[in-house]
C-alpha cells in the first residue's frame, strides 16, 4: 500500500515525569505543546497533510440512519392507525369526563370539585405510569443497542472507542452493590494498550460472568418447577395457564437480573421479542432435540406419558429463559459462553426422574391392600 | 586422523541426555512437564521476556486473559535449581533486580543458550482432577537460545559448494557487496589449491566473522552460519575457523579449499546437529520474538531480510523437511507463537496493524508449518510495558503518541514515531525519517510487594503457550 498521507514522527517534550497511577491518560497540557513545537517539527508539519482517521464510520453511519429511516416510514402507516384510534378514545373520555364532571358541578359546587380533584390525581398517576413504562422501553432498547454496538466494535478490531460504550452499560449497573467488587476488578485491570474487542472481553469475563451464571440458575430452577408441576397436576389447561404466569415471571427476573428492570410494559416488549426469537429458533431446537435423543442422551420415552410432558413443558420453558438470556444481555454472547440447551435439558430430565422415583415409593406401599 | 564419528563428548553428551530423559518422559505422561523454548534475534527482547514471564508466574496478577490466573487457581510458582543440567542457569534474580530496582534498567542481552527450571502450582479446573489431587504442579523448563541458531537447519543438506555459492551470489547485491570487500579481497589473494596454512586460514574466517558483524551493525539478519555472530561458549575455537570459499574444481587433498570444506562438515555435525538432538527435539513449546521497530526503523532491505530470515526460522518448525533431516530428529513443538515484540514503542491502536505486518512477514512459511499439524500464532505484545499510549490533540488532527522517557535521557517526552503500515512498505514508500522508534527507560515500579511489571498481552502469550495444560 503506497500511503501517499502518512504522518511523519514528531517529538515533543512534555513536563517532567509525573506519579503514575490509574488514571485515564490525559494528553499534556496545549501550553507545553505550543512551545516545544515551535523547535523541531514546524516545517514537518507545513509539508504533511493529516489523513482522515475515522476510516469508514461516517459512511457506515449514513447507512444505519437510512435504514432506521426506512423502517420508520413503514411504521408510520402502523402510527397513523393506532394514532387516530387513540386520539377517538382519548376524546371519548375526555368528552365523557367533561360531561360528567359538568352534571356533577350542577349537583353541587363541593361534588364537582370533590369528582375533579380525584380525576386530576387520577390523571397524574397515569402521567407518571405512562413516563416510567416509556423509561422501560428505552431501556430494553438500550440494551439492543449495546448489543448492536459491542458486536459492530468486535468486527472492527479497533482500539479506544469501546470506553464509551462501557461506561455506558456501566450505568446500568451504578445501583448494585453485588457487582461492585466485579467492576473494581474489570477496572484495575483494564489498561490503556487493551483493543476493543479485549476490552468487551475483559469486561464479560469480569462481570457478566457471574450473571451468567446466575441466570442460567434462575432459568434451570423455573424449568424444572415446571416440569414436576406439569408432570403431576392432573388438569392440562390450569397448568397450561400456571406455565404461562411463571415464564412471564422468569423472563422479568432475568432481565432485572442483566440490568434491564423492566415494568409493566417494558415486559411485553421483552415478552414480544421472546416470541419472535422462540418461532425462529423453533425449528433448529427441536432438530438439535431429536438428534441429542438419537444419540443416546437420556431418553425422554423412558418416563411416563405424564412425566414425559411435564418435561417437554420444563425444556421448554428452560428454552424461553435461554432466549431471554440472549436478548437482555448487554454484550452479545460470543460462541463459548453461550448456555446450552443439552446441558439444561438433561438436569431437567433428571429432575423430573427423581421426582417420579421418589413419588413411585410411597405408591407400592398401599399397593397389596387394593 | 579418521574421524570415527563418536567421541567422548559425544558419549557423555547421550548419557545425559538419556538420563533426563528418563524422569522428563515420567513427568509429561502425567502432563506435569513442559519445556518451553524462548528465541528470537539479538535484541528482540528474550531475556526481559523470560524475566517478565517468571516475574509474573510468581504474582499471578494482573493477567486477565490467563486463564488459571483469572480463574484464581494460580498459587505461585518457584525456581527449582537442576543439579544435573549441562546448560547453565538464567540468571534471573539478576535480571529481576536490574528491572524493579532504584533506578530500573534493562538486563544485558544474552548470547549463549541458557535453563531455567519452574514450578508452578495451581489448583485444576476441572472436578475430576481436583478429586484426584487438590493441588497439582507443572514443570515449566525455559530454555533461551539465540535465533541465529536456527538459520544453520538448512546448512544441513547443503554441501560446502551449494553454501557457498548462495552466499557468494548474496554478496554481489548491495548492501553487502561493499561490506564484504575486505574479505574478498583477501580471499582473491590466495591461491585455494595450495597446502593449507593455520593462519591463513584464521585470518579468512576472521574476516569473513567481521564481515557478518558489520552486516548485523547494519540491521541485517540472514547471516550464515548463526554461530559466527553468536559463538556464544565456541568464540575463538577452530571449529568456527572456516568461511564460504569460491569454487575450485578439483582440489587436492590437503589445500586450503578441501580443509576449509572438512570444516564445514564437522561444524555441521558437531555443533549443528548436536544443537537439533539434544536440545531441539526436546521442545514442547515455542516462542519466537521478533523486533520490526529496528527493521522498520532501518529500511527495505533490511526488511526483505528478515522476510528470508523468518522463513529459515520456521523451516525448523515444519514436519514436512527432507528425509536427512527428519531421520535426525523428530521435532516434538505443537505450538508456536510468533510475537512481535517491544510493542510498546508505539501507541496502542496500531498493535493491529503490527500484527497484519508480521502476518504477511511469515504468512508463506506459516502455511506449511500449519499444514505438518502445528498450532501457531502471532501476537504483539511487551514483556514490559516502559510507555503509555496517548491521543493527544495536536494542530487540529489527533496524534496517537507514546508518552515515555527515552534512553539516555532524563525527561518524559511525547512522542509520535509513525504508523504502522498494514502491508509490506514497498521501497519507494521507504523515505527518509518515515519511522522514528525509540527505546525506552523501563517502568519504575511502586513500592507495595504486590505491584508487577506491566506488560501487554503477556498473558494471552502464557495462554496460548501453557494454557491447555494447567487446566
Amino acid at each position: 500500500m503506497s500511503h501517499k498521507h502518512w504522518i511523519p514522527p514528531v517529538e515533543i517534550e512534555s513536563e517532567p515525569r509525573q506519579v503514575r497511577d490509574k488514571e485515564k491518560r490525559k494528553p499534556s497540557s496545549p501550553r507545553v505543546l505550543a512551545e516545544e513545537g515551535e523547535r523541531a517539527f514546524m516545517d514537518y508539519l507545513s509539508k504533511s497533510e493529516f489523513t482522515e482517521r475515522d476510516k469508514n464510520f461516517p459512511l457506515e453511519r449514513d447507512i444505519e440512519r437510512l435504514r432506521q429511516q426506512t423502517l420508520r416510514q413503514r411504521r408510520r402507516a402502523f402510527r397513523w392507525f393506532w394514532g387516530a384510534a387513540a386520539a377517538l378514545l382519548a376524546s371519548l373520555v375526555v368528552l365523557d369526563t367533561v360531561t360528567f364532571l359538568g352534571d356533577m358541578f350542577e349537583r353541587g359546587l363541593l361534588l364537582g370539585l370533590f369528582f375533579t380533584g380525584l380525576f386530576g390525581l387520577l390523571l397524574v398517576a397515569i402521567v407518571v405510569w405512562v413516563r416510567e413504562q416509556m423509561r422501560d422501553i428505552w431501556r430494553m432498547q438500550d440494551i439492543s443497542a449495546f448489543q448492536e454496538e459491542a458486536k459492530h466494535l468486535v468486527e472492527e478490531g479497533g482500539h479506544g472507542t469501546v470506553t464509551n460504550l462501557v461506561a455506558r452499560i456501566e450505568t446500568l449497573y451504578s445501583n448494585r452493590s453485588d457487582l461492585d467488587p466485579e467492576l473494581e476488578i474489570f477496572h484495575s485491570m483494564v489498561t490503556d494498550a487493551h483493543s476493543d474487542a479485549e476490552v468487551l472481553e475483559l469486561f464479560t469475563k469480569q462481570v457478566l460472568r457471574s450473571l451468567d451464571e446466575r441466570a442460567y440458575g434462575v432459568v434451570v430452577k423455573y424449568a424444572s418447577q415446571t416440569a414436576l408441576v406439569t408432570a403431576i397436576s392432573p388438569l392440562a389447561l390450569l397448568d397450561a395457564v400456571l406455565s404461562l404466569w411463571r415464564n412471564m415471571r422468569m423472563v422479568r427476573e432475568i432481565a432485572t437480573l442483566y440490568g434491564g428492570r423492566p415494568g409493566f410494559a417494558g415486559s411485553f416488549v421483552l415478552v414480544r421479542g421472546v416470541l419472535g426469537n422462540l418461532a425462529l429458533a423453533g425449528v433448529s431446537e427441536i432438530i438439535a432435540d431429536t438428534g441429542a435423543e438419537a444419540f443416546g442422551g437420556t431418553f425422554l420415552a423412558s418416563l411416563s406419558a405424564q412425566a414425559g410432558q411435564g418435561a417437554s413443558m420444563g425444556i421448554y420453558t428452560a428454552r424461553v429463559g435461554m432466549i431471554t438470556m440472549r436478548l437482555c444481555r448487554p454484550i452479545p454472547f460470543s460462541g463459548e459462553e453461550r448456555p446450552y440447551l443439552t446441558r439444561i435439558r438433561r438436569q431437567v430430565i433428571r429432575a423430573v426422574r427423581e421426582a417420579m422415583a421418589s413419588a413411585s415409593k410411597p405408591e407400592n406401599q398401599p399397593r397389596p391392600e387394593s | 586422523m579418521v574421524d570415527i564419528g563418536l567421541d567422548r563428548a559425544d558419549i557423555e553428551a547421550l548419557r545425559r541426555r538419556l538420563s533426563s530423559g528418563a524422569s522428563d518422559l515420567a513427568h509429561r505422561a502425567l502432563n506435569r512437564s513442559v519445556r518451553l523454548a524462548v528465541t528470537g534475534l539479538n535484541k528482540s527482547g528474550k531475556t526481559v521476556f523470560i524475566t517478565s514471564l517468571i516475574h509474573h508466574l510468581s504474582h499471578g496478577s494482573q493477567l486477565p486473559f490467563f486463564k488459571v490466573a483469572s480463574e484464581g487457581r494460580l498459587v505461585g510458582a518457584k525456581i527449582i535449581p537442576r543439579a544435573e543440567s549441562e546448560l547453565p542457569e538464567f540468571r534471573y534474580r539478576e535480571f529481576a533486580e536490574k528491572l524493579t530496582g532504584r533506578p530500573p534498567s534493562w538486563p544485558e542481552p544474552t548470547d549463549r543458550i541458557s535453563e531455567i527450571r519452574l514450578a508452578i502450582r495451581y489448583r485444576p479446573g476441572t472436578m475430576l482432577r481436583r478429586r484426584v489431587t487438590p493441588l497439582s504442579t507443572l514443570y515449566l523448563d525455559i530454555i533461551d537460545y539465540p535465533g541465529e541458531w536456527l538459520l544453520d537447519l538448512t546448512l544441513l543438506d547443503k554441501s560446502f559448494e551449494d553454501w557457498s555459492q548462495q552466499v557468494l551470489e548474496l554478496c554481489k547485491q548491495e548492501p553487502r557487496a561493499s561490506l564484504s570487500k575486505a574479505w574478498f579481497d583477501f580471499l582473491n589473494s590466495l591461491d585455494l589449491t595450495k597446502t593449507a596454512e593455520e593462519e591463513t586460514m584464521q585470518q579468512a574466517a576472521v574476516l569473513y566473522s567481521e564481515f557478518l558483524h558489520r552486516c548485523k551493525a547494519g540491521g541485517l539478519t540472514l547471516l550464515q552460519p548463526g554461530r559466527f555472530t553468536m559463538p556464544g561458549d565456541l568464540k575463538g575455537t577452530p571449529i568456527l575457523g572456516f568461511c564460504p570459499l569460491p569454487p575450485v574444481a578439483a582440489p587436492p587433498e590437503r589445500s586450503f579449499y578441501s580443509i576449509m570444506s572438512q570444516r564445514y562438515e564437522a561444524y555441521k555435525d558437531r555443533v549443528v546437529k548436536r544443537f537439533y538432538q539434544e536440545h531441539f527435539s526436546r521442545f514442547d513449546r515455542q516462542i519466537v520474538l521478533v523486533d520490526l521497530f529496528n527493521i522498520l526503523n532501518r529500511g527495505y532491505e533490511c526488511f526483505h531480510d528478515m522476510r528470508e530470515t523468518l522463513a529459515l526460522t520456521l523451516e525448523s518448525f515444519s514436519y514436512g523437511r527432507s528425509g536427512l533431516i527428519r531421520r535426525l530428529f523428530r521435532p516434538r513443538i505443537d505450538r508456536v507463537l510468533f510475537a512481535a515484540a517491544k510493542a510498546d514503542h508505539v501507541a496502542a491502536n496500531q498493535h493491529h496493524n503490527l500484527r497484519l505486518l508480521l502476518d504477511q512477514l511469515i504468512s508463506e512459511a506459516a502455511e506449511e508449518v500449519r499444514f505438518s499439524g502445528v498450532e501457531m500464532d502471532t501476537m504483539t505484545l511487551s514483556s514490559v510495558k516502559s510507555t503509555e499510549t496517548v491521543v493527544t490533540d495536536h494542530e487540529g488532527g489527533k496524534l496517537s503518541c507514546v508518552k515515555g522517557v527515552p534512553e539516555g535521557r532524563e525527561r518524559e517526552v511525547l512522542l509520535f514515531p509513525g504508523e504502522i503500515p498494514e502491508t509490506i512498505p514497498t521501497p519507494e514508500d521507504w523515505v527518509e525519517d518515515r519511522f522514528r522508534f525509540l527505546s525506552f527507560q523501563p517502568p519504575p515500579v511502586s513500592e507495595a510487594p504486590s505491584r508487577t511489571l506491566p506488560h501487554i498481552r503477556l498473558d494471552q502469550a502464557l495462554e496460548f503457550l501453557l494454557g491447555d495444560k494447567l487446566i
